[in-house]
């Protein structure tokens, strides 16, 4: 059965449509959560949230956004309240100040020799950033539903997912260029 | 076209956002310039690894852990959960609201009351302070006077020995009912006698001989009262009555009788020969 089709049972009531679609979303709602938190528990605890969340909010669903951007957004929301739950309060402009210690050893290994080392310059990023590789490389969402997901404006979509590259281009090798030297 | 555009261009040609132009204006660049090839390598290299993360997998299936959670909320529907409320909210509220607004009546008037018990104690035990206050404040003067008297005890207790013996006699004339009355009349106003008694002593002291001239022809009927002098003339009292005034008169005469004690004592004396020769006479008569 087709996603629109699930979509509108479950509108309509049907509990069982309701739960199909639930689950043919479920993984892309927990890998979302999973690179943006960092971790398996919490992924699982948001995922769980979301997952509860178009339970009850589904009948407010419109049928102008992709279900997937909808989705997203929920996922976004979550994790948003995920963070200030942990008070994470690192601006992306304190982040752009840090000047990284190119002679830290440690972060050397960790980017280079580690096969996951892409995930862990991931989780270096800022949430903003980290939340729009997301959106872009695990869910291939377009810059314009990126900003529809997030709510932001289409060109400050595009300058945090160049800048987020850059970062990640320079974590992954300008700490090994740096440490070569 | 700036280091700033062409890092743009990789960026967007990164995500396909390049049109064919673009990309071919791009390529001519990178070939040139070999900084440019190096930075735009690393960025397809991070950008590939980024389409290649791993597909994370959740451990349990999600759906399946919350849906106890909601099958039992599907199972308990808005309209059950609001027929709960209807039967607690309501009547709960109701009576808290009465029983509230009973209890806080009660506790107004409770405190109305107490208030005023409390103000009413208040004002009586002023009053009770003011009116003691008072009531010893007034006899501190008397007080005084009292004092001063004390100092003359050993006259007042010689007038009634003197004249003790001498008492009888005027109980034998035919003046009791007026005692009976005047001294009635001075239980009921004893103020009247005091009054009267400042000019009696003004009529006893300066003229010391005169009033007793005046005093003895009334004693005379009596014929046996030897000291006309003691008894009062003005009022031929009883014998309380009498020995309060004395002691009245006593407190005033005192200071003069301890100056005037010795013809006191001469002018008894002479009373005494004179009513002994008028007896003497008499006897010689008969």
């Amino acid at each position: 059965m087709q996603e629109a089709e699930l979509i509108r049972l479950a509108q309509t009531g049907d509990h069982d449509a309701l739960v199909e679609l639930l689950r043919s979303i479920e993984t892309s709602v927990y890998r979302s959560a999973y690179y943006i938190l960092g971790n398996e528990q919490d992924a699982l605890d948001a995922a769980q949230e979301v997952l509860i969340r178009i339970y009850r909010k589904l009948d407010t669903y419109q049928e102008k956004a992709k279900f997937s951007t909808w989705v997203q957004r929920i996922v976004s929301n979550v994790c948003m309240d995920k963070f200030r739950a942990k008070k994470e309060t690192v601006s992306i402009d304190e982040h752009e100040l840090i000047i990284p210690d190119r002679n830290n050893v440690e972060d050397e290994i960790l980017l280079t020799g580690l096969s996951n080392d892409i995930q862990e310059a991931i989780g270096k990023l800022p949430r903003q950033y980290r939340m729009v590789v997301v959106l872009r490389y695990l869910e291939d969402l377009s810059y314009q539903e990126i900003a529809e997901a997030l709510d932001l404006p289409l060109n400050t979509v595009k300058s945090y997912l160049f800048r987020a590259r850059q970062q990640l281009q320079e974590l992954l090798y300008d700490y090994q260029k740096g440490g070569i030297g | 076209m700036t280091n700033e555009e062409i890092w743009e261009c990789m960026q967007r040609d990164l995500d396909g956002d390049l049109s064919v132009q673009e990309q071919q204006v791009l390529r001519n660049l990178i070939q040139k310039d070999a900084d440019l090839q190096l930075m735009y390598n690393r960025l397809k290299t991070v950008s590939q690894k980024l389409e290649q993360l791993p597909p994370v997998v959740p451990s349990i299936s999600i759906v399946d852990s919350i849906l106890p959670r909601l099958e039992s909320a599907a199972a308990k529907p808005a309209v059950v959960q609001s027929a709960v409320l209807e039967e607690s909210l309501p009547t709960l509220e109701v009576k808290r609201k009465s029983s509230s607004l009973a209890e806080s009546k009660k506790w107004k008037r409770v405190k109305v009351w107490l208030a005023g018990i409390g103000s009413t104690a208040v004002a009586a035990c002023l009053l009770v302070g003011v009116l003691f206050s008072g009531s010893e404040e007034k006899p501190l003067q008397p007080d005084a006077f009292q004092n001063g008297a004390d100092s003359t005890p050993p006259v007042v207790t010689k007038d009634p020995v003197v004249y003790g013996p001498e008492a009888p006699t005027p109980s034998t004339n035919p003046s009791p009912l007026n005692k009976k009355e005047e001294e009635k009349k001075s239980e009921k106003a004893p103020p009247k006698k005091q009054t009267h008694k400042p000019p009696a002593k003004t009529e006893y002291k300066p003229p010391a001989k005169p009033p007793a001239a005046n005093a003895t022809p009334p004693n005379k009927a009596p014929a046996n009262v030897p000291k006309p002098v003691v008894v009062t003339e003005d009022k031929p009292p009883s014998f309380p009555v009498g020995l309060e005034e004395k002691s009245d008169e006593d407190d005033n005469k005192s200071a003069r009788e301890k100056d005037d004690g010795d013809k006191d004592e001469e002018k008894d004396n002479k009373k005494d020969n004179k009513q002994e020769e008028r007896e003497s006479n008499k006897e010689n008569d008969d």
